[in-house]
């Protein structure tokens, strides 16, 4: 088992709540990220899925350091990243990039494609013109955009392919992980496959890891390595490869797939309807936290909170039903 | 019998760069009580066939030809007052953003209550009554209290259903909805299509479900009509469209689509983008994209529409 | 055969090219650029459209009307109370019209942007501070402060420039910051800080292209406001004192003869109606033009 690139440990990420505007007081905490832990492996891809207000997003944003933890590791290659100052973080950047979700608002209209793309070289590195010139060419046919693209304007590329341009832009540094936060949501069936076929090739080749944000089940199965699913803040079950969708433990996670929609009009499923909407993270139920909308809840819910522990092997759960049934 | 039949219906848009064929020579019928489902990417036509058939294209669009049956009456040939009383009344549309179908300065009773106003003339206290009545229908708990709110203090999956309220107000038989889930989460658009279902059983309502994913074609339809470049290029029960795909297109979009019920190797997907519409050329507009063309689709016409075994119709010259 | 096909291709592309552009060209308001280009042009060169001086006084051809001659010279639009050609005047009253527009944008529209793109991307207590400023401003009518400014250190051209740059800041900078504020949500913001853009950076490489189209709108709508800011002034005496032409003086000196010599008043004032017009209605075009096509982008 090789080192993990990425460790998160015990991470937590607090908004609070103000009131007044010259002398601010606290009266409340959005807790939207509470206490958790993951590891993604070099070369491979973590899947990260939940529904809105899980948390996903700003664990996505924690890790590119755009927010600062509450408490907390996050660490690369062994290394806290909490401490790092100055040239240490642009060595940070360097390492970990970013897709977002919207292709048309990812990239700036008034910038060409391949000043776009050159930004994070001409920012972080002291490469010469001719060279960044040429990584932009590298790049920009690693991801399949015909050779003429970087003289042109966003606004000349269609939605799929602006999301290559978002993805030549991540690559140029040569990072070791990418976060992406929805990167398919926003386009059509046929260009999704071209792009999700395209990150899996790319990882194949440039052995870049990839953290996954989604919400679309079936294509998290289809990319992911390892796949997290969030619930208000924390991890409910975590498990590799198949494990996850053949044998999910969590009630939640039942009610995930349950819900999933089917690929084929044949397919027989039981739908687990779960009651009452996702509480706001301002309001956190007390114990486990899905334990009011939990068709499997007991007594013991409701009074602790039940903590992510291994189940076996690589298949964590933090849920009642299992405590105490690790190996 | 069919409530609703389109035939040959064309809409085009006469912009200054030329004129972009949204919708051409498309034919379907949708019975009552039966869901058909439109499916196709975006630039395929279905949102613009949908908006036809409430004669509710924008400039600098118009409705060229065709005709749009729904109860024996052609829509296309009334005039704009008597559309009014059909519109919101007999056939209505779910869009698919919520908050932006929803007017945020009015309360979701007035909104709810503005069509049974102008159609039902109901006012008071029975107009309240019957709003409230539909918000529980539509499964919003506490309706009574919640009548006066505003849709901001409404989640995104209330939202919607308050949209289906506002939709449904006035009891249509014929229900467009337009990717009406695409903004929901997975658990809440579970519920939303369960409660899409649950209304037509109960009215016997006959759907037309525009979207481009398989997934709530599975789920809801019980016919498919798949559509690429403003042309409907194949007509199947949804069975049949899933077992016995005939066209190129729509093999393609079904191995480029991820499943979650096991695992798939490796998508396929379709080279290349779907075409602009603007001055299509003439022939197969999918042959540049085509895995499995020919020498006989280089014509310079458009497939016509074979009809095979079962109600299986498809556009391709494979089947000629 | 080949060769003649490209031929014709290409005869046929620039026909639609062509085609294409004078279409496009006949939308643009001609009317308010020609008069625009006329009052660049005037206020560059007055000296080539007149011989006259317009400071020299002809104490017997007071009070001419337009098209009089007296002794050879003629007076396209007649002369003032002090025998002074009113079209020289005029064409020497437009530069400093647009002097002050030029300073007053440059100065003043140069500060609220900055203020505008400065509290709207950094936040927090700056930009509170920053607003509660500009409301201060903003709540300030320009003739007013102008006034006092003017009481206070005395009139003049520079005394008037400052007036006026120092109210005009806070109209820009309002909304220049709420499009910054709707820019900070873009992605590409938050893209320029993956990859590790400083704040500095982000303002002008990020930020400041993308709200100048709603800059120069609001330039052009800020035109009209100031030249006619300049000609009130003048006219209540607080301006640019006399020998200097400005509309706004000819305005006031004419005021006592509208009976008797009415076009002492009224030439300048058409002139004044004829920009402010002008750049009002490239405001609203520049306005339609440029703003949505930002929101599609």
């Amino acid at each position: 088992m090789s080192e993990p690139l990425l460790t998160v440990e015990r991470l937590k990420k607090y908004f609070s709540i103000t009131k007044g505007i010259v002398l601010a007081r606290t009266i409340g905490w959005v807790k939207a990220v509470d206490d958790i832990s993951f590891a993604i492996p070099p070369g491979e891809t973590l899947g990260l899925v939940g529904e809105s207000g899980c948390g996903k997003t700003t664990t996505a944003f924690l890790v590119l350091q755009l927010y600062t933890p509450t408490s907390g590791v996050i660490r690369l290659d062994g290394v806290d990243i909490n401490n790092f100052e100055g040239q240490e973080r642009a060595v940070y950047r360097r390492s970990v990039q970013a897709v977002f979700q919207d292709p048309y608002s990812s990239l700036n209209p008034r910038m060409r494609v391949h000043d776009i793309i050159a930004e994070p070289l001409v920012v972080n590195t002291k490469m010469t013109k001719g060279d960044v010139a040429d990584r932009v060419k590298e790049v920009i046919s690693q991801v399949g955009l015909p050779p003429e693209s970087p003289s042109l304007f966003p606004h000349e590329f269609s939605g799929g392919q602006r999301q290559r341009v978002a993805l030549a832009r991540a690559l140029a540094l040569a990072p070791k992980l990418i976060v992406l936060d929805e990167p398919v949501s926003g386009l059509d069936v046929s260009v999704k496959a071209q792009v999700m076929n395209l990150l899996k090739d790319l990882q194949q080749r440039l052995g870049t890891a990839f953290l996954l944000v989604a919400h679309n089940l079936a294509d998290v199965r289809y990319m992911s390595h390892c796949v997290a699913v969030m619930y208000l803040g924390k991890i409910v079950e975590s498990a590799a490869g198949e494990e996850l969708f053949t044998r999910p433990l969590h009630p939640y996670t039942q009610a995930l797939l349950s819900a999933a929609l089917p690929s084929h009009p044949g397919v027989q499923r039981k739908e687990i309807v779960l009651s009452g909407e996702v509480p706001g993270p301002v309001n956190v139920p007390p114990g486990c936290r899905f334990h009011p909308r939990c068709f499997k809840a007991m007594e013991r819910c409701s009074e602790e909170e039940p903590s992510l522990e291994a189940v076996h092997s690589q298949h964590r759960v933090a849920c009642h039903l299992y405590s105490g049934a690790g190996q | 019998m069919a409530l609703l039949e389109v035939r040959g219906l064309t809409t085009c848009f006469f912009l200054r760069r030329g004129i972009v064929q949204a919708v051409n020579d498309v034919s379907f019928s949708v019975n009552t009580g039966e869901t058909l489902g439109l499916v196709g990417e975006s630039g395929s036509g279905k949102s613009i066939t949908s908006l036809s058939i409430l004669r509710l294209v924008p400039a600098p669009g118009r409705i060229l030809s065709g005709t749009v049956t729904f109860d024996g009456v052609d829509l296309l040939a009334l005039s704009e007052k008597e559309m009014r009383k059909y519109r919101g009344c007999q056939l209505s549309m779910i869009l698919q953003d919520p908050l932006s179908s929803l007017n945020p300065v009015f309360s979701i009773g007035d909104q709810v209550g503005e069509g049974i106003v102008i159609h039902d003339n109901l006012k008071g206290n029975q107009l309240r009554q019957r709003v409230v009545k539909l918000l529980r229908w539509v499964g919003i708990p506490a309706a009574e209290a919640r009548v006066d709110d505003y849709p901001h203090q409404f989640s995104g999956g209330m939202r919607q259903r308050v949209v289906g309220a506002v939709c449904l107000a006035c009891r249509p038989r014929f229900l467009i909805a337009d990717e009406p889930t695409t903004s929901l989460d997975v658990t809440i658009q579970m519920q939303y299509l369960n409660l899409l279902k649950d209304i037509q059983k109960r009215e016997q309502l006959a759907m037309l479900f525009v979207t481009h994913d398989f997934g709530i074609v599975a789920k809801m339809c019980d016919h498919v009509a798949v559509m690429y470049a403003g042309r409907i290029v194949e007509r199947a029960e949804v069975r049949a469209i899933f077992d016995r795909p005939l066209h190129p297109y729509t093999k393609a979009l079904m191995s480029s689509v991820p499943k979650v019920e096991e695992r798939v190797e490796r998508l396929v997907g379709i080279e290349g983008q779907p075409p602009t519409l603007l001055n299509l050329p003439p022939g197969c507009s999918f042959l540049p994209r085509c895995p499995e063309k020919t020498a006989k689709c280089s014509s310079e016409e458009f497939p016509p529409e074979i009809e095979l075994a079962g109600n299986h119709s498809v556009r391709c010259w494979h089947y000629v | 055969m080949r060769v003649a096909q490209r031929w014709a291709d290409a005869a046929d592309r620039r026909a639609v090219a062509l085609r294409e552009i004078k279409s496009e060209l006949r939308r643009w308001p001609w009317l308010a650029i020609v008069i625009l280009a006329g009052f660049l042009f005037v206020a560059a060169f007055p000296g080539l459209l007149t011989p006259y001086d317009a400071h020299e006084m002809n104490l017997t051809d007071r009070l001419r009307p337009p098209l009089a001659e007296e002794a050879g010279r003629l007076y396209v639009l007649g002369t003032d109370t002090l025998g002074r050609d009113l079209l020289t005047r005029i064409l020497y009253g437009a530069r400093v019209s647009l002097i002050i527009v030029g300073f007053g944008l440059l100065f003043g529209g140069g500060i609220g942007l900055t203020v505008g793109i400065v509290s709207g991307y950094v936040g927090g207590k700056l930009d509170v501070v920053l607003m509660r400023l500009t409301d201060c401003f903003m709540a300030l009518p320009t003739l007013l402060i102008a006034l006092v400014f003017v009481v206070a250190v005395g009139p003049g051209l520079q005394t008037l420039m400052l007036a006026i740059a120092l109210v005009v800041w806070s109209r820009f900078s309002r909304i220049i910051r709420s499009e910054v504020l709707m820019l900070k949500q873009r992605d590409f913001v938050l893209q320029a800080k993956v990859a590790g853009c400083s704040s500095l950076r982000i303002m002008l490489v990020h930020v400041l292209p993308n709200v100048l189209n709603t800059f120069i709108v609001i330039c052009s709508l800020q035109v009209s406001q100031l030249i006619l800011a300049e000609a009130t002034l003048s006219f209540l005496g607080a301006g640019v004192p006399p020998p200097t032409p400005t509309w706004g003086n000819m305005v006031a000196d004419g005021k006592d003869y509208i009976t008797s010599a009415w076009w002492i008043a009224v030439f300048p004032g058409v002139a004044l109606g004829l920009v402010v017009f002008s750049f009002n209605t490239l405001g609203d075009w520049l306005r339609d033009r440029l703003d949505p096509k930002l929101r599609q982008l």
